[in-house]
């Protein structure tokens, strides 16, 4: 029997290709990132190829959480929960630590907990439902 | 909650991944409310319910005293 197809085409072919754009303008910005450093000569170009790439990534991101369905939703709210709380609590830790001599930690950390965190939470929540 | 969904999808010859292109969601929805994992909301419940041509009570088994499994929060 054929099904008529609607909505949920989206599903099939607007989520791999959010993914994929996200992936890859991701790693070009981080990419351009890197080579600041290296290149400084080409400081302005790679540094706004850097944000062009971060803001499509987090666009192409944006586009594909808008396209999960409900219980995508849900496992996606619970693993922003699990992953704010977390780093809430490294901080704090992390603060209360310093009182007693603990070296200082990069703020660059803090993003990268958070989408640690995320990545786990998605993956915990997600087994829920196996 | 306990469901129909794989005895009418099995009438109907239809995979999960066809019954989920039908109503718009992922085919691991439909895998998560057919083991009973998770409740769908109620406009998805009508949406599967219609595709077979049921009713809600047709297909929705609701036992007052089971263990709601993880619900759309909307519900």
């Amino acid at each position: 029997m054929i099904i008529p197809l609607g909505a949920s085409d989206e599903l099939t072919y607007r989520r791999p290709t959010s993914l994929l754009l996200f992936y890859v303008a991701a790693i070009l910005s981080a990419v351009a990132l890197a080579l600041v450093g290296k290149a400084s000569s080409l400081r302005t170009v790679l540094l706004s190829f850097a944000f062009v790439g971060a803001a499509t990534a987090v666009w192409s991101l944006l586009r594909f959480l808008r396209s999960n369905d409900e219980r995508e939703r849900q496992i996606n709210d619970q693993a922003l929960t699990f992953a704010f709380t977390g780093t809430l609590a490294f901080v704090l830790a992390i603060g209360f630590l310093q009182s007693f001599g603990f070296h200082s930690v990069s703020w660059w950390g803090i993003p990268g907990l958070m989408v640690i965190l995320w990545s786990v939470g998605l993956i915990l929540y997600s087994w829920r439902y196996q | 909650m306990k469901t129909r969904l794989r005895m009418l999808r099995a009438e109907k010859e239809w995979s999960q991944a066809e019954l989920a292109t039908h109503v718009g969601v992922a085919r691991g929805t439909i895998n998560a409310i057919e083991t009973g994992k998770y409740d769908p909301s109620l406009p998805l419940a009508f949406k599967i319910v219609r595709a077979f041509g049921k009713t809600v009570e047709e297909v929705f088994l609701y036992q007052e005293n089971e263990h709601p499994a993880t619900t759309h929060p909307d519900v």
